[in-house]
């Protein structure tokens, strides 16, 4: 682990210290490019921290084995792209609903499936957000630099402990695997999932405003059940009753839903009263924000918004946006984030800048504004 | 300033590149973002890097014409021979690059490979060519291009590349 300084590390390497400095103690993973730096710096570092490292023979058991050390009460992470994210997918909802709190990172490349493994894409917004079956929310960071892959990266442990819930980090290639200027602080905020009493039988229910139920650690002696099945309180498998799927389901999406106002965060410049306002998220939005400064020396009444926090998404503001202006999504995909942003604005006022394979131009982001604007 | 180091896998141009960006980052004080291209083979294929240094803020991540162009291999000058005409300061290893493309601006023809191996070993070409860089540019400090290449090499390859790094820049700059 570094030593608090200022560094020039790629994305991938502030990640990967930004876990260890929060209090991850266990990764298990398998490599894939653009993710590998993640795995590869941790294997080195993490043992000298007292934590775990455990390559995996695939993603599958990699996350079922992040799932289980963070039941002994270890932060746990995994990080992988495309391929293995969809791997992935069936023990994510497990984690939702064991309420595991553990994080995942996905540094995206361009799909769909093998596609292009070192190129960056942004294709696997939906399937963050949706990609195991039934009622669920998540939640998911979308960092644009070096910086915010170590920020986010300490956010989404926190947010994971906090809301005893997986976290999405969902990185790209173009961040992940770029070096820029990364400071590593003293301290970082540090957050604990809530721990129960000797005396507690509730780990699955909770009648506290906040939804979340304590948390306790194999082998601390309480009696429980950690099961995907629908459960009560005490874990106890009721696979039929209406009761135990409505109070259970209904708390799982409450717990994220209901605490928006705490999860959501975003950069918003020179939206109000705009004429046109970019949204726009991950390493295109470095583009996409340069080209909005450069159409404002031109004078043009342009805005700049992005999402930091994907899942759940800033739904009330975009609509708000929408109400005003126009809205260009900028994004390095085709179908990224389009039909949340799209659902959110009129269609005679929705414009797409879409991308793939590599980032754009300042300049050919610009040409676009022009574009909706002429 | 926009610069791209570009020749075969293997020659050190990532290496290169991040020695470049930290320097210009951590000793001199700019905003550089750093960017690696590589082909998805397991050897072999055009690689390279570009570094992008500022005194604003960073939100341009491409290079479309680099500024300085550095090339360690003939093939990949001419896989970026238009890239290579419009570029004002073309530096290439002339121990292997031989056919150049017709361009308006200069052209620096630096025998990184034979200098290096001249010194200890051929694989020392890419840092020779950052000393040229160096000679060539007066926005990079070739001062705090040693400082970084003495942080950034084992201790037993430091004084070499340290020598590769000051031969290139005389060769330019002399």
């Amino acid at each position: 682990m570094k030593d608090p300084g200022v560094y020039f590390i790629e994305g991938n390497i502030a990640c990967a210290e930004a876990a260890m400095k929060v209090g991850c103690r266990f990764y298990a993973g398998y490599p894939i490019t653009p993710a590998s730096e993640v795995m590869n710096h941790l294997s080195k570092e993490l043992p000298k921290v007292g934590g775990r490292f455990v390559q995996m023979e695939d993603e599958i058991a990699s996350i079922a084995s992040v799932i289980g050390s963070s039941w002994t009460g270890l932060k746990s992470m995994t990080a992988t792209s495309g391929p293995g994210f969809s791997l992935m997918q069936e023990n994510l909802g497990y984690a939702v609903m064991t309420e595991t709190p553990c994080v995942i990172v996905n540094v995206q490349r361009a799909g769909p499936s093998t596609g292009q493994a070192t190129k960056p894409g942004t294709g696997d917004v939906m399937q963050s957000r949706f990609g195991s079956q039934g009622d669920y929310e998540m939640i998911a960071l979308s960092p644009n630099s070096g910086q915010e892959m170590f920020d986010f990266t300490v956010r989404a442990f926190n947010l994971a402990e906090r809301y005893r819930t997986p976290v999405v980090l969902l990185a790209d290639a173009g961040v992940g695997q770029m070096r820029e200027k990364v400071k590593i602080p003293e301290d970082v905020p540090v957050k604990e999932r809530k721990r129960p009493s000797s005396n507690e039988t509730e780990f699955f229910d909770t009648d506290e405003e906040d939804h979340v139920p304590p948390m306790p650690d194999f082998g601390e002696g309480h009696e429980l059940l950690v099961t995907g099945s629908t459960h009560l309180g005490d874990g106890t498998r009721d696979t039929a009753s209406f009761s135990a799927q409505d109070n259970l389901v209904r708390r799982l999406v409450a717990k994220i839903d209901g605490n928006r106002k705490d999860i959501e965060d975003w950069e918003e410049k020179n939206v109000d009263g705009a004429d046109l306002v970019v949204v726009s998220y991950g390493s295109m939005s470095r583009p996409a924000r340069g080209a909005v400064k450069k159409a404002r020396e031109k004078g043009l009444e342009v805005g700049f918004f992005r999402p930091k926090v994907m899942w759940p998404s800033p739904e009330k503001r975009l609509r708000e946006i929408g109400e005003d202006s126009k809205v260009l999504l900028a994004e390095l995909s085709l179908r990224g984030y389009r039909i949340e942003v799209e659902r959110c604005v009129d269609s005679d006022k929705f414009y797409v800048y879409d991308r793939l394979n590599s980032l754009p131009t300042i300049d050919e982001v610009y040409q676009k504004i022009e574009e909706v604007l002429s | 300033m926009k610069i791209r180091i570009g020749g075969w896998a293997g020659q050190g141009t990532v290496l290169a590149g991040t020695v470049l960006g930290k320097s210009l980052s951590l000793e001199q004080g700019y905003h550089v973002v750093q960017q690696r291209s590589y082909s998805a083979a397991v050897r072999s294929g055009i690689a390279y890097s570009d570094v992008i240094a500022d005194k604003e803020e960073l939100d341009e991540l491409v290079i479309e014409i680099p500024d300085y162009l550095l090339v360690l291999y003939q093939d990949t000058l001419d896989e970026w021979e238009d890239t290579a005409r419009k570029t004002e300061h073309l530096i290439v290893d002339s121990s292997r690059v031989d056919r150049l493309p017709e361009t308006t601006g200069e052209i620096y023809l630096v025998p990184a490979g034979q200098i290096a191996e001249d010194i200890a070993t051929s694989k020392a070409a890419n840092v020779v060519l950052l000393g040229a860089l160096a000679g060539v540019s007066d926005d990079i400090d070739i001062g705090c291009l040693e400082k970084t290449v003495r942080k950034e090499f084992p201790s037993k390859y430091t004084d070499l590349n340290v020598k590769a790094l000051e031969s290139g820049y005389q060769k330019v700059h002399g």
